[in-house]
């Protein structure tokens, strides 16, 4: 088997803007984000309230709210061009090539239908052509090791566990169409941390198997360092910093991250005092002028108040700011 | 499940027991003399023959043991007789329930099935021009006043355009169905037009909580496609909260339904129940009036067992009942 | 020197009788929330009660508060009993507690200086309506936020400065003892760390005493002097948390501390997730109640329930394996 062929990858997305109405402003919540995402990785984004991770991710599957829309920019799922799709032709490829799972699995499924019947219609219309309706879901189940949840497909949501309902879940959004691209929005945040550390494994495992990429949006970075390849962070809406999983924790090149690294307990001896960060995240419709963390950064200067940082490459990392050139 | 239901059951029978003895009482309580009424003039110039009537009648009697007779006779099934005409009022129910039914359920079905309709559109297009139409309609049929709509109604179809539609009257189901319901449609018509608007709106809401939820949000991620959505999953849980309101105004069908038979001439159990006021003839107005009541309680029991059933998080609920009781 | 004891729970124990399925047929069925609890906190120290959902660590707190009686055991407050009728008063000012969603916790429809100033006027603290404006403002600059926040209403504020104002609430009648229950749980962060920081500020400056319940071990670790781990009801390890959080005795402590997702991807092959699902405090397991999931459980585990014993200085763990009693020597002698 030849090596050295570079995989193509699977997302690309290239300067994207997308931004929503509110009241008359235009409020961008994703501004210049660029990344790619190859078969088999799973790339973090860390970013705090407003950062506008989550709108990224419905940019990408293409569920944008109402009052939102992308305003410029590419996202290239290998030769299709995702902002140039139809509706129709982007429902096709939603649960199919592209799929999510759910931040809070406990609402996920509709409380006045069962479970089972819930699930065929999910993915009734891919598995079709596959004649028998009950065998999928039952293999898919017994794949990941959910036999027991199997059988009581019969009963309700509110008769499962937020881990059942979730394993669940990422089973059928991963496994049943075998998508090429899974976004994750804080999956495992309203689970307790040993039922958190299963459906982390189920996740790997599906990525193992089927060679999924992921992207995987969480607030919590022990989560991202156990699970991601990649890491990317969000600040008012940029991507300021893409790095390698152990350089973004050993060796973290912009300010925000170093401060957000810097700021966690598990950093400092206990009872200590902690490094804050001063000021606030800013509103998104009020970003600072040029780089939009140099209110609140240790180490700006004059550049940073009016010129936007271009992308720099410091080693494999990817870090938008002036401090390394630009 | 089954313990929900007796529970229900018993509750309403309480029900039905104080509401016979609040009507019994309140029927008492009218102004006009049964007494009098009947017999006419005769009563002022024989006061013998008043007073001796009045015995028959029991009129003499402490109510409380008055209704206690009545009690025991109406577990017998006999609810005394009309003075006027000696009919047993249990009869003169059992001709005239078949009218008031037919229009109940018929303005039910009406009214539900087009507030679905009209409140599921109103959701999905929110903020549209259909939606402000259907809401602006909504507040139109609300606001009418459905005896004015009747009368109304009756005019343009009775004197201006002939031969449409029939203005009152009723014909039989079973003597001719098509006439029967050709008959029905304007009375359907004012009676459902108020309880339309309110439910649509309840269901325009109740969607719009509902398509906001995330199940919604998973079902377009694994995409499904909208039509889908919407009437198979957002639907169903947004006709639960709906079923509560429409317990709430079967209670304006039967008050309703009286006008409307008054209206257009329908030999409904309402219309009976107002001339029958109008008489003060007492045991019919007591049997009309606890015909209404145990209508509208049956309803109401059976809608909230409905709503048991639709909502299996509330069956289980009551199930599984959390009492905190200290050991 | 050793301060004296604040707030001691002693065998408490909370209790639900649950209605029977079938009217009148079938066995009474109990949940028990909380199962036999006892620690005490030190004044001026903070003992964190760990565990997952439905381990019982919010029941605790909302009965040391008063909001639901026990249905065995007594909660001493400075040695007095917190269910005498005597003490009420003055138990209700001294335990505060500051609850997880702070959106929750306020009125919505009213500003935060009525938020703030209503306990003042509960407890009579301050008479004239110019003295509770002062006293609120003075207990916003002590949560370092400004006045400018008094006029506002909880949906104009974010979440972390939302926790400060509820904090400056429970400061309002001077309280000596702090419970919160997942106070950092829904915030970002940076503004995690802040509230760290302000909370162990107050700490210092009015020697309070927490209770600090949480189901972030990271979070325990750095806050805390004595941790509490709890499972269905009970409390299976205490100890000094530099201990009980780095080098555990109960299996239970130790899978939990495995399973957690440290910051630190070079650590991720000790990354092992603990089977099965917690069971129903309804039904719980006979014997140890984490024999079920437990990787050493052996023979005694379902048949005994073990008791607390002493693994070290003030530890202390509830497990067969740290006992070693002819029992369960001769029993993992014949399964071993």
């Amino acid at each position: 088997m030849t090596g050295g062929v570079i995989a193509e990858p699977t997302l690309v997305v290239n300067n994207l803007q997308v931004g929503y109405r509110r009241g008359t402003h235009l409020v961008r919540a994703v501004r210049n984000v660029s990344l790619e995402l190859t078969r088999g990785e799973i790339l973090g984004i860390v970013g705090e309230s407003g950062s506008g991770k989550s709108t990224l991710l419905m940019s990408i599957i293409g569920l944008l709210p109402a009052r939102a829309a992308i305003l410029g920019g590419s996202i290239r799922f290998h030769d299709t061009e995702l902002t140039q799709l139809k509706r129709e032709e982007m429902r096709r490829l939603r649960g199919v090539s592209i799929s999510m799972i759910p931040q809070r699995p406990m609402s996920s499924l509709s409380p006045v239908a069962r479970v089972g019947t819930q699930l065929h219609r999910l993915i009734d219309r891919r598995q079709v052509h596959e004649g028998n309706r009950s065998t999928p879901i039952a293999q898919i189940l017994s794949q990941v090791g959910l036999r027991a949840v199997a059988e009581r497909l019969g009963g309700y949501p509110h008769e499962f566990s937020g881990g059942q309902l979730q394993r669940l879940l990422i089973s059928i959004a991963a496994l049943s169409a075998k998508p090429e691209i899974l976004l994750a929005d804080e999956p495992t945040s309203t689970l307790d941390a040993t039922i958190q550390a299963q459906v982390l494994s189920l996740l790997m495992q599906v990525r193992r198997e089927l060679g999924l990429a992921i992207v995987f949006v969480s607030h919590d970075l022990g989560v991202v360092a156990q699970v991601c390849d990649r890491v990317g962070v969000m600040y008012a809406g940029e991507l300021v910093e893409v790095a390698d999983v152990s350089s973004f924790f050993t060796s973290p090149c912009h300010p925000y991250t170093q401060a957000l690294l810097n700021s966690m307990p598990s950093r400092h001896s206990t009872r200590q005092l902690l490094p804050t960060i001063t000021g606030d995240v800013p509103d998104l419709a009020n970003v600072p002028a040029g780089c939009p963390f140099h209110p609140r950064c240790p180490h700006a200067f004059s550049t940073c108040m009016d010129t936007p940082p271009a992308n720099q490459t410091v080693g494999t990392s990817v870090v938008r700011c002036h401090l390394y050139g630009g | 499940m089954i313990r929900y239901i007796i529970g229900r059951l018993i509750g309403s029978a309480l029900v039905l027991l104080a509401v016979t003895a609040l009507v019994f009482v309140l029927v008492r309580l009218t102004p006009g003399d049964p007494v009098g009424s009947f017999l006419g003039f005769a009563a002022f110039h024989d006061p013998r023959q008043a007073a001796a009537l009045r015995h028959t009648l029991g009129f003499d009697r402490p109510v409380a043991i008055q209704y206690l007779f009545f009690l025991g006779r109406m577990f017998h099934g006999d609810l005394g007789q009309d003075p006027f005409t000696g009919e047993p009022v249990t009869k003169l129910l059992a001709e005239r329930a078949p009218a008031t039914l037919e229009l109940a359920i018929l303005t039910l079905i009406f009214s539900t099935v087009i507030a679905v309709f009209l409140g599921a559109t109103a959701a999905t297009h929110r903020g549209r021009s259909r939606d402000t139409l259907i809401r602006v309609g909504t507040i139109v049929g609300l606001s009418i006043p459905n005896f004015w709509l009747g009368l109304l109604l009756l005019l343009i179809f009775g004197l201006y355009v002939n031969g449409i539609l029939p203005p009152g009257g009723f014909v039989p189901l079973t003597e001719n169905p098509l006439d029967n319901l050709y008959h029905m449609i304007l009375p359907v018509i004012v009676l459902g037009l108020p309880n339309l608007a309110l439910i649509s709106r309840i269901l325009r809401s109740s969607m719009l909580d509902a398509l906001a939820r995330d199940y919604i949000v998973f079902a377009r991620v694994m995409g499904l496609p909208e039509r889908t959505v919407v009437s198979r999953i957002a639907l169903p849980n947004a006709i639960i909260p709906t079923t509560t309101v429409v317990g709430l105004l079967l209670g304006y069908l039967i008050g309703g339904a009286v006008v409307v038979e008054v209206v257009f001439t329908i030999p409904g159990v309402g219309q009976l129940m107002v001339d029958s006021f109008q008489k003060n003839d007492y045991p019919v107005a007591l049997g009309t009036t606890l015909f209404i009541a145990t209508a509208f309680v049956t309803m109401n029991f059976v809608v909230d067992v409905l709503y048991a059933y639709l909502n299996p998080k509330i069956r289980d609920l009551y199930l599984g009942q959390l009492r905190s009781r200290d050991a | 020197m050793t301060r004296p004891v604040r707030l001691r729970v002693e065998n408490l124990s909370k209790h639900f009788r649950l209605a029977k399925p079938l009217l009148l047929i079938g066995p009474t069925r109990t949940l028990y929330a909380v199962d036999d609890v006892t620690f005490e906190i030190t004044v001026g120290s903070t003992l964190a009660l760990v565990g997952e959902s439905g381990c019982g660590k919010s029941t605790v707190a909302r009965n040391i508060v008063g909001l639901q009686s026990p249905t065995r055991g007594r909660i001493l407050l400075d040695g007095r009993d917190v269910a005498d009728r005597a003490n009420r008063k003055a138990v209700r000012r001294s335990v505060q507690l500051i609850s997880q969603n702070p959106q929750s916790s306020l009125n919505r429809r009213r500003s935060i200086l009525h938020a703030i100033v209503q306990p003042l006027r509960v407890h009579h603290l301050v008479d004239s309506w110019s003295q509770q404006v002062a006293r609120a403002r003075s207990l916003l600059e002590q949560v370092g936020l400004s006045a400018k926040y008094l006029d506002r209403y909880p949906s104009e504020v974010s979440g972390g400065e939302l926790q400060r104002v509820t904090i400056a609430r429970a400061l309002a009648v001077e309280p000596t003892v702090l419970i919160l229950d997942e106070p950092t749980a829904s915030l970002d962060l940076s503004v995690k760390a802040k509230l760290l920081n302000l909370l162990r500020e107050l700490q210092l400056q009015l020697d309070l005493t927490i209770l600090w319940i949480t189901h972030e071990l990271d979070v325990a670790r750095h806050v805390s002097d004595q941790t509490a781990v709890m499972y269905l009801g009970k409390i299976i390890e205490v100890g000094p948390s530099s201990k009980v959080l780095r080098s555990p005795a109960h299996p239970y402590t130790q899978s939990l501390l495995a399973s957690l997702a440290v910051p630190d991807p070079s650590l991720r092959s000790a990354f092992r997730p603990l089977q099965g699902e917690v069971p129903s405090p309804i039904d719980r397991p006979t014997g140890c109640t984490f024999h079920t999931r437990c990787p050493q459980a052996f023979s005694i585990c379902p048949r005994v329930v073990p008791n607390l014993t002493l693994v070290g200085q003030q530890h202390l763990a509830s497990c067969h394996l740290l006992v070693p009693s002819p029992q369960s020597a001769a029993s993992s002698a014949s399964s071993g």
